[in-house]
């Protein structure tokens, strides 16, 4: 089964002799995600994700993601942690792409995001936001204001196919930002960039962990509060819900208080 | 999103997001004038 990436069983038990995870009893690919290929792999050691980084993904980058991941663990997050080779390194080949093991983080993703969710993911962020400050490495963010118009160019075309006026509301919008209205004093540090419900487990109510740090960067620590308005904060029919709007960001407040500045860029 | 949207590889099992859903949520975050839309006052903000 592919995610994008095929591998083939004799080629990942071969590649699995580099690692201390014992044998290879069965692997799936997992159909989450859009910019890797990522299986679940079960050997006689327990449960492990190995993720096959696709061409989107720089190379250069890895190193951040997987130093991140392993700070952000040791500062008491709820993450996945790189394994690494019998050789030391975190990072290997597999398939002609770079490829990284982590730990398997029990639990799931909320399908339907209650008020409780939303209050676990804010304080969830803002511990990562705060355990992030000392991280010794920075990666610009590649998908903050400058990177959207070479995106919407590419797309700009074919946007009407999916709604009529689709194309002028984006090209409007993207004019506006591009004016000078993006807020760029706002307090930084590292960023996780796409909060998303599927990326962040739950067993029950109770948060158990946040994944998939591959959009992870420097930036504003308010642009990954305004993409958690966005994925967690709206119904189904697209209305509101100031009730988990308000969850969440106490929740985040309770443990890293907003600027004012920060409040009114909101 | 919209880019992902787009160019789904043939057979990558992958499920991107639909595009005219954040156009939505972009119409109300553009009616956004402060933290009281988002249920919270400034006050509300426990540090």
């Amino acid at each position: 089964m592919a995610v994008y990436t095929d591998v083939a069983a004799d080629e990942l038990a071969e590649f699995l002799k580099h690692y201390d995870i014992g044998e290879l009893l069965s692997y799936k690919g997992i159909a989450e995600g859009v910019e890797n290929s990522n299986f679940l792999l079960h050997t006689t050691a327990g449960y492990f994700i190995l993720t096959l980084y696709e061409k989107r993904v720089a190379k250069g980058d890895l190193p951040f993601f997987l130093g991140l991941m392993t700070h952000l663990a040791s500062h008491g997050i709820n993450c996945p942690q790189p394994v690494k080779s019998k050789s030391g390194e975190a990072l290997s080949t597999l398939a002609g792409r770079p490829a990284a093991i982590i730990n398997f983080l029990e639990g799931i993703w909320p399908r339907k995001p209650s008020a409780a969710h939303c209050a676990g993911v804010g304080q969830a962020l803002a511990k990562m936001h705060l355990a992030g400050r000392d991280f010794g490495m920075t990666r610009a963010n590649a998908l903050s204001v400058s990177g959207w118009r070479p995106l919407f160019d590419a797309a700009a075309s074919r946007a009407d196919e999916l709604q009529h006026g689709l194309r002028a509301f984006i090209a409007a919008e993207l004019d506006h930002l591009e004016n000078n209205v993006w807020p760029r004093n706002l307090p930084q540090g590292v960023i996780h960039a796409d909060l998303f419900p599927d990326n962040v487990f739950f067993l029950g109510e109770q948060l158990s962990g946040i994944i998939d740090f591959t959009f992870a960067c420097t930036d504003i620590l308010a642009y990954d509060v305004a993409i958690c308005l966005n994925a967690w904060c709206f119904e189904s029919d697209y209305s509101f819900n100031v009730t988990k709007a308000r969850a969440f960001l106490n929740a985040y407040g309770r443990e890293r208080k907003l600027s004012d500045a920060e409040q009114d860029a909101g | 999103m919209l880019v992902d949207f787009l160019n789904v590889p043939e057979g990558a099992l992958v499920r991107p997001k639909d595009p005219l859903e954040y156009a939505r949520k972009l119409r109300f975050q553009q009616g956004v004038t402060g933290m009281r839309d988002y249920g919270v006052a400034a006050s509300g903000l426990v540090a």
